[in-house]
């Protein structure tokens, strides 16, 4: 059985290296605005008001919840943003999937180093959103 | 007692949310205002992204691309004078390409400059790759812009517009070579 040290020490790596995944992909984003757009677009779901609003805005909500993640505050609606996100980023993909669409996930590195939208890329943020409901069930005590 | 401090709780938890998310899109949102690579807000795609302009490095002359769609490029397609050009690296084409394309890979541009000068300047020229963000077909398109082809036209939907429209595809080496 874990004991309650180990257990502290399991939800601050699962934390930290949750805010780490986050800020990593805030940060390709914030770089490039443009191009961040210009992959959102190729899912063919959003008129470009939304995308250009959500390619200018999303990557700093991300960073932001990460920066929140490493700091320890306000932990529950911060894991509940990226579980929100994650949820919308798989659905994203499996349509892109089904649509057959051979497009860049938009997910870490963009552009010509971006990945493509695959079932990996599907497992990975469904780890992510597994992550961050840890966080959000075993962040409730830091709710003041 | 209980219940009411959980749903206290739980309001306050969400109103953190909304506010995390409206402090962090405010301060992207001003951020692309100043930014080099913004994004340009609104509600029609910038001109640029859909016609696929860029600067002639040698002129200085603005170059446009127009795009046209799977309908267009099939009529084009059935009359003459139109060559279509697969702009994938040749693995790709073999493993299924648009019928009668030629392949032209972009990353080995310089290889088929001979076959390029050998096509007369006023015949069309479609371009495809793979689909959005078409990255190659584009660039292949811009060079042939340069080489001073008279009609040159980008399929940007590409291959997987083509194939989601169950479209023939072939498979295999041109002419059979």
């Amino acid at each position: 059985m874990v004991n309650e040290k180990q257990m502290t020490i399991i939800n601050l790596a699962v934390r930290l290296i949750l805010a780490a995944i986050f800020i990593y992909a805030a940060i390709g984003k914030i770089i490039n605005p443009a191009l961040f757009a210009r992959e959102i677009d190729n899912y063919r779901l959003l008129p470009w008001l939304l995308v250009s609003l959500l390619a200018a805005s999303l990557p700093w909500v991300e960073l932001g919840c990460g920066l929140l993640l490493i700091a320890g505050r306000w932990l529950r609606p911060a894991a509940l943003i990226l579980i929100a996100l994650n949820v919308v980023f798989i659905l994203a993909m499996a349509s892109a999937l089904l649509r057959g669409l051979n497009i860049n996930c938009g997910c870490f590195s963009l552009g010509e180093k971006g990945s493509q939208v695959g079932l990996l890329r599907i497992v990975e943020d469904l780890v992510f959103l597994g992550m961050a409901v840890w966080v959000y069930w075993k962040g409730e005590r830091n709710i003041k | 007692m209980n219940r009411r401090v959980q749903f206290l709780s739980s309001k306050s938890m969400l109103i953190r949310a909304v506010l995390i998310i409206i402090a962090c899109g405010i301060i992207g949102l001003l951020v692309n205002a100043f930014h080099p690579q913004k994004v340009r807000l609104g509600f029609h795609r910038p001109d640029s992204s859909a016609t696929g302009a860029q600067e002639d490095d040698s002129t200085g002359e603005q170059l446009q691309v127009t795009r046209i769609d799977r309908s267009q490029l099939k009529s084009l397609l059935a009359g003459p004078d139109i060559v279509l050009l697969d702009a994938r690296i040749p693995e790709a084409y073999i493993a299924g390409h648009i019928p009668d394309a030629i392949n032209i890979p972009w990353d080995m541009l310089g290889e088929y400059y001979s076959a390029l000068n050998s096509i007369p300047r006023e015949i069309g020229i479609i371009t495809y790759c793979d689909g959005p963000p078409c990255e190659t077909a584009e660039q292949l398109a811009m060079e042939l812009k340069k080489l001073n082809f008279q009609k040159v036209l980008l399929y940007y939907d590409g291959l997987d517009d083509w194939k989601a429209a169950r479209e023939e595809i072939r498979e295999g080496p041109e002419h059979g070579e």
